[in-house]
């Protein structure tokens, strides 16, 4: 009985009881070590010494199969909410970490995923300020949910970065492959074999917006990070809410070879395709390329490319020009993509 | 009425309503009513032509009479309403006189389709003593453009593009006499005063020439490409005799594969590289000029790959002077082609034209007549069965059709349907008669779908129609259905994509509105669980139908890519059969591609990884073809279905040609046609070395229908009705229409299929509008 206890995660351990208090302890804030500054009390209470604006977000997380080839969702949990507070402008500070697992999870699992946690908060710079465990019964939920909220401070002079910013004649900059995450994540899912040459995309990206910012903040108009749905998503959702005509030029578009022919394969268009580490922005054509060649000194920006660029126009659009000057319309996914051919 | 005279005389108002305007209708009145000695008035307005006329009894009868059977040839009278009829004094001395037009009232005139030169024109055109020799834009009353240079009815010329050019007296002469085959001509000109053409080059720079004529002539023979503008937008012209003028147009406007279009001055010429009967010289002469796809004769002088690997040329004759300038006396034929890159729409103003086409042609013929509504060439196929003797059927409705009505059964409320996805169309209607716009095309390209908005617009600002419904595709991502709810002004209907193609069938052979039998066989629609269907049978009429059978559902893996590479098809279905054993199969299919692949399709197959279901018979055919190796990737649409038909032959339907059809059910009834089955037997003819891929073709094409007849025998067993419809790209395949037909008819049934629209998706909007209109019928509430 004990034993079992040990091994897997069991309803007790959500009740609020001694089992759950264990749980928390050992498992999560023993892992979590320095990364964990909460201190067991209702709210996380903190004295401000920053100025400037406060930035909040909340994703959950949901990943089958939940540890992949050269990550897992804890990674991707801490990663996700940095990046969305990252591409507002915000320097991220606190995370708080929501976990409701399944019934059966091994612990060593849970372990991972929480090390993973510790690890990207490490390397993001950020604190993990309050959490909460639920427990649910087989089924109710696959293995792990989780659910990350962060904050951040944005100072004064990164406050112009929103969408209503973007200009007429804009470059669109991407900082990383396209699709990377997606095809690794069904790959590993489906067993289709390209999971070793395409790896998940999944990284803090703070570090690099804050030296970009840093040098280039007042060539930038927005930034968004490029998650589900892809880029495609990212930009239509721009293009109709601000009334712009984005073109992309195919051929600029950064895809890995693997991930164009596994792409291929599946017959998917990598412009749909999520990414887990990847920025997209609008700056300032003068200066694309100063930014371009910035990002590339960091790890996570080597792939960055200028891609398309934008007009103001009556209605919103998506435009892609292949190689030989056509241009075909970026659909505003509704769904999965259907197919439609006759 | 006092006098000393009895009133033996008449005094009629007519209102006559049909193809009667700019089309020398009002002369023809007063040239009759000035033969019978009758007085009273002609006139023009928004609705048609009214006449007027008195005189005696005797006179006024006949007058009327001749005014029906004794028309101009592009006239056509729908209905003759008379208004009042009075006894009266006939007028001692007549006078008859044509009023002006009158510009009040309600739109309901109908727009001629543009008119191909006529034999007195052409005879004017080479004539050296006429003074429109060689005039480039001679026309009269019986020819020359109407609906692509008409802003606005009524038809007169302040309404049209020629507006801009003042007639010179000798025009205006012509114009204004009655008794002129030019009265009223609204495009008339001569080279005193109307439009000129030019040549430049692909700057839009003039090139001099003496006679531009000539001078492109003598490019098109050192076989250069020519950008030329016709009536309904710019076409590319290239010698068809020259392989290298052939290879450079293909590889500039990225056509690789797909036929090109002919062009001959006669249907004598046309004979040369062309067979034709009566039936098809007829159909190539027939007033709206279509391209008509022909066998082709053999030794042939024409460049291989102006249409390789199908039996058939596109032929067309010439419909404007400038076409016959440019082929008299030196080209048997030329590759007329719209002028377009690739899919986008045709090209029909002057600086657009030259911006978008300057790395295709290497010079331009223009004109200063400026093209109002573009519109693409039609295109029909012949066909002939036993039962229904030699017909057309359009494989694109456009130019001398467009923009007139195709009647449906009935009136119904006004509604805008916006049609598919790909070759894409809408139709608008006004009571029971439907407009239908020509071709706009594949939605998903930028251009077209601008193109899509204007002709919306258009369309319902020409035909004066206030919709009350909107009716679009079920699909939810087809632009034409997100454009319907972008429209917060009118409710909307979404109908079933093939329920639409079976309602078009229906409609457009009047058919009332009592259960039928649809046969709907394409390549793809949204169906109503969510799969992709394409291999229908239903039992309904237009409000409703019900999905009585259907071809079982098989596999794409990798969706919309498995429509371009057919191989995957075949693949999925050879998984689906043998499992791991397919790759001990010696079939041609299994060698297209590496291993690596193989297993990379099967596990999609095997866990249902973007591998869509299909019902589609169009599919079908691509898999077919892929398992026997015809090919395994196909550069335009249907080119497999194509290719397969052209080997399985002319043979007639033989009944032991057929493999056997397995007929299933499923947990609702309905009747399934085995295709793993059908594959399954393929699949055994085909196993290498394949003997005869004539003989795998017809026995399939055979297995098609009987599968259609034995599904068919069934539901009127159990519904007991006998009307069959049969609409869907598929029945483009003439070896499958006219063989479903005769043998349907043998059985005794009665078919019904598409004779002025495409079974296409260019139907499509017709259809969509007949279940709008009878669902508003049945449930006004929809509309409000
Ligand atoms: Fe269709
Ligand atoms: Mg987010
Ligand atoms: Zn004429
Ligand atoms: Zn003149």
């Amino acid at each position: 009985m004990n034993k079992i206890h040990e091994e897997c995660v069991v309803l007790d351990h959500g009740t609020g009881g001694l089992l759950s208090g264990q749980l928390v302890s050992d498992v999560i804030v023993g892992t979590l070590g320095d990364v964990y500054v909460g201190l067991m009390e209702d709210s996380f209470v903190a004295k401000l010494d920053t100025v400037g604006f406060l930035a909040m977000t909340t994703d959950s997380f949901v990943i089958t199969p939940q540890i992949f080839g050269n990550g897992d969702i804890g990674k991707v949990a801490v990663c996700g909410t940095v990046n969305d507070l990252a591409v507002s402008g915000a320097t991220p500070k606190f995370l708080t970490l929501a976990l409701v697992l399944e019934e059966g999870l091994p612990i060593r699992t849970l372990r991972q995923i929480i090390a993973s946690v510790r690890d990207a908060a490490l390397e993001a710079n950020v604190k993990i300020v309050a959490g909460d465990t639920k427990v649910v019964k087989c089924g109710e939920v696959d293995k792990i949910f989780i659910n990350t909220a962060g904050v951040g401070f944005v100072p004064d002079r990164y406050t112009h970065l929103r969408p209503r910013s973007i200009r007429d004649g804009d470059d669109i900059i991407v900082s990383s492959s396209l699709g990377n995450h997606s095809i690794h994540i069904l790959s590993m899912r489906e067993g289709l074999g390209f999971e070793q040459r395409v790896l998940s995309d999944c990284a803090p990206l703070n570090h690099m917006l804050d030296s970009l910012l840093a040098r280039h903040a007042a060539a930038i108009r927005c930034m968004r990070d490029v998650t589900r749905g892809g880029l495609g998503t990212v930009l239509n959702e721009l293009a109709t809410e601000q009334s712009l005509l984005i073109t992309l030029d195919e051929e600029r578009l950064p895809i890995q070879i693997e991930t164009r022919m596994a792409s291929e394969m599946l017959g998917v268009n990598p412009i749909y395709l999520a990414n887990e580490g990847c920025v997209c922005l609008f700056a300032d054509p003068a200066y694309s390329a100063d930014i371009v060649a910035e990002l590339k000194k960091h790890t996570y920006g080597r792939q960055a490319a200028v891609v398309g660029r934008t007009r103001k126009a009556t209605d919103g659009k998506v435009l892609m020009i292949d190689r030989d000057g056509d241009s075909t319309i970026v659909e505003h996914l509704q769904g999965m993509e259907l197919p439609r051919l006759c | 009425m006092i006098g000393a005279d009895e009133p033996d005389g008449l005094a009629l108002e007519v209102r006559v309503q049909g193809i009667v305007q700019g089309v020398g209708f009002r002369p023809f009145v007063y040239t009759l009513a000035n033969r019978y000695e009758l007085s009273g008035w002609v006139a023009n307005d928004t609705t048609g032509v009214t006449i007027s006329v008195q005189g005696p009894h005797a006179s006024v009868e006949a007058f009327m009479e001749d005014l029906t059977c004794k028309l101009p040839t592009a006239a056509r009278i729908d209905s003759v309403d008379v208004r009042s009829r009075q006894a009266c004094i006939p007028p001692a001395s007549p006078h008859f006189t044509i009023r002006q037009s009158s510009v009040t009232g309600q739109k309901n005139t109908l727009i001629t389709p543009d008119l191909h030169v006529c034999p007195d024109c052409e005879a004017e055109l080479f004539d050296p003593n006429n003074r429109r020799y060689r005039y480039p834009f001679i026309n009269c009353t019986n020819c020359g453009p109407r609906y692509s240079i008409i802003l606005d009815t009524p038809y007169d010329r302040p309404n049209t593009t020629m507006s801009r050019f003042q007639m010179c007296p000798a025009c205006l002469a012509e114009y204004r006499n009655p008794l002129d085959r030019r009265y009223h001509a609204q495009p008339i000109a001569c080279g005193d005063c109307g439009p000129t053409l030019r040549l430049t080059d692909t700057a839009g720079q003039p090139i001099p020439a003496e006679d531009a004529i000539e001078a492109a002539r003598d490019r098109l023979a050192d076989g250069q490409i020519l950008a030329v503008k016709g009536i309904g937008g710019f076409h590319l012209i290239v010698d068809p005799r020259n392989p290298a003028a052939v290879a450079t147009l293909r590889s500039r406007k990225r056509r690789y594969k797909k036929p090109l279009a002919l062009m001959c001055r006669d249907s004598e010429t046309a004979s040369k590289f062309v067979s034709m009967g009566a039936f098809e010289k007829a159909t190539l002469e027939s007033a709206p000029r279509p391209i008509v796809l022909l066998d082709k004769l053999a030794p042939n002088p024409l460049a291989p790959d102006v249409s390789a690997g199908t039996m058939q040329h596109g032929m067309m004759l010439a419909y404007t002077p400038i076409h016959h300038l440019l082929l008299d006396g030196r080209f048997d034929a030329l590759i007329v082609t719209s002028a377009n890159l690739s899919d986008d729409p045709i090209e029909f103003r002057n600086d657009e034209a030259i911006e978008n086409l300057s790395a295709i042609a290497d010079a331009f013929l223009v004109h200063d007549r400026d093209i109002h509504a573009r519109v693409d060439d039609s295109v029909l196929l012949c066909w002939t069965s036993d039962h229904t003797g030699p017909k057309t059927m359009p494989v694109r409705r456009a130019r001398g059709y467009a923009p007139d009505f195709v009647p449906l059964p009935q009136s119904l409320p006004p509604i805008l349907a916006l049609g598919a996805e790909l070759k894409n169309t809408i139709c608008v209607n006004r009571g029971n008669q439907a407009f239908l716009s020509p071709h706009v095309g594949d939605l998903k390209r930028g251009k077209v779908l601008t193109a899509f908005h204007q002709t919306i617009a258009e369309t319902v600002r020409q035909h004066g129609v206030t919709p009350e419904l909107m009716v679009c595709d079920l699909h939810p991502q087809f632009l034409s259905t997100e454009y319907a709810n972008s429209q917060s002004d009118l409710p909307i209907l979404q109908v079933q994509h093939h329920h639409a193609h079976m309602a078009a069938v229906m409609g457009e052979n009047g058919l009332c509105d009592r259960p039928t039998i649809g046969v709907v066989f394409d390549g793809f629609g949204l169906g109503e669980d969510g799969n992709n269907w394409g291999g229908e049978f239903f039992v309904g009429s237009y409000a409703s139908v019900q999905r009585v059978g259907h071809f079982s559902n098989f596999k794409l893996p990798g969706g919309d890519r498995a429509t371009r590479e057919i191989d995957r098809i075949a693949i999925g279905f050879l998984f689906d059969l043998y499992g791991e054993n397919a790759f001990n199969l010696d079939l041609p299919v299994m060698r297209t591609r590496p291993e690596e692949e193989l297993r990379i399709l099967q596990t999609m197959i095997g866990r249902s990884v973007r591998t869509p279901l299909t019902s589609s018979v169009g599919r079908l055919f691509d898999a077919v073809a892929a398992l026997t190796g015809v090919r395994s990737e196909i550069q335009y649409e249907a080119q497999a279905a194509i290719e397969l038909e052209a080997l399985a032959g002319r043979g007639g339907f033989r009944r032991d040609a057929c493999l056997p059809v397995v007929l299933r059910s499923d947990s609702q009834g309905r009747i399934l046609v085995d295709t793993h089955a059908l594959m399954a037997e393929i699949a055994q003819l085909a196993v290498l070395p394949v003997k005869s891929l004539q003989e795998i073709s017809h026995r399939f094409h055979a297995t098609v229908v009987l599968s259609i007849c034995e599904v068919c025998g069934r539901l009127r067993d159990r519904f007991g009705i006998s009307n069959v419809v049969l609409s869907g790209g598929v029945f483009l395949n003439r070896f499958i229409l006219s063989q479903t037909t005769d043998e349907l008819a043998r059985r005794g049934f009665d078919v019904f299929s598409h004779r002025q629209l495409s079974p296409g998706d260019g139907g499509i909007s017709y259809g969509q509008l007949l279940v709008g209109g009878y669902s508003l019928l049945d449930n006004p509430h929809i509309a409000t």
